[in-house]
């Protein structure tokens, strides 16, 4: 809304001096309600697959001269990661068990992501990794795991299967 | 002496432009509610507009709808295994009721998932079956990162 002020009246000269109290009030309302509104939480997303169980091949597929290498992450009270690597030209049956941090008595992620680092220079076309846990196992311990894991297998499937050490 | 508020609109409009660039317009609102703890991770990777699930303490919700309760994170009754059978079912049919409202083309098998950090992995392992036989094998685990 604009207004003609007074000492505007002189021929050929009008000042318009612009009333921006309820744009103030606008302004404040919508800052309220934006302040009010807005989560100041930074949320992000860790992308994971289910691992789907299903039928055996029939025969007459056509079957690899060599079982995949496979690696599987377990979770297990109290507090010990297990990793399985199968599979592969050499058919390994490799199973590495980590125990509980003894000072802190949790999960000892620092040694799982040395043996995943040593494990990705050892077998570079190894992508996928299946993590399973026993069923008392929190879901802050499998995220923290699936974590560990990502930066050197960004392909991360949650097993279905019940971990019993 | 008047009150010179010409400065003071230009600080408001600063910060109006400041909190409507951080305020984000999703159609899945993706929020932390009171009673639930999300755990804390490092990544990058953006939330991607899908279905939501969330699994608090007392209830599972499917878009912000309570669809089973929980008692202390378990289905059914406690050790009741008709009550969690029947549990994992009616999830299991909600969902795949969810994912038929999207033609077959197009069909998303990607489902976020906001669960609280205290959440044993024994419920993890049933929603997930039910997410899985429902066609959602893709799963967006929320978390909140640290900086």
């Amino acid at each position: 809304m604009s207004h003609t002020s007074p000492e505007g009246s002189s021929e050929g000269s009008e000042e318009f001096d612009l009333n921006i109290a309820p744009v103030i009030d606008c302004l404040t309302v919508l800052i309220a309600y934006l302040l009010v509104s807005v989560s100041f939480l930074s949320l992000a997303v860790l992308d994971v697959g289910v691992a789907v169980s299903g039928e055996a091949p029939t025969p007459d597929e056509a079957l690899p001269k060599e079982p995949p290498l496979s690696l599987v992450i377990q979770l297990a009270q109290p507090h010990q990661v297990v990793l399985k690597l199968t599979g592969g030209a050499k058919n390994l049956h490799l199973t590495v068990p980590l125990p509980s941090n003894g000072a802190t008595r949790a999960f000892d992620f620092d040694k799982l992501k040395l043996q995943l680092d040593q494990i990705k220079q050892k077998y570079p076309s190894l992508s996928d990794v299946s993590v399973a846990a026993e069923g008392t196992v929190v879901y802050k311990d499998m995220v923290k795991a699936i974590e560990t894991i990502k930066p050197d297998f960004p392909k991360v499937f949650i097993s279905g299967e019940n971990v019993s050490l | 002496m008047s009150l010179q508020i010409t400065s003071m609109a230009d600080i408001f409009t600063i910060i109006l432009v400041f909190l409507l660039k951080s305020f984000s317009t999703s159609l899945t609102s993706i929020s932390q509610s009171g009673n639930m703890t999300l755990p804390v991770a490092q990544t990058d990777a953006k939330i991607k507009e899908t279905l939501k699930l969330e699994i608090s303490a007392d209830a599972i919700t499917v878009d912000d709808k309570p669809v089973v309760k929980l008692k202390n994170f378990e289905m059914g009754n406690g050790n009741d295994p008709e009550a969690q059978r029947a549990a994992a079912d009616k999830l299991l049919k909600i969902l795949s009721d969810q994912r038929k409202l999207t033609p077959d083309p197009n069909r998303d098998s990607n489902l976020i998932v906001m669960a609280d950090e205290r959440m044993p992995y024994s419920t993890l392992q049933s929603v997930l079956t039910s997410a899985a036989s429902a066609g959602f094998v893709d799963l967006q685990l929320v978390v909140v990162t640290p900086n």
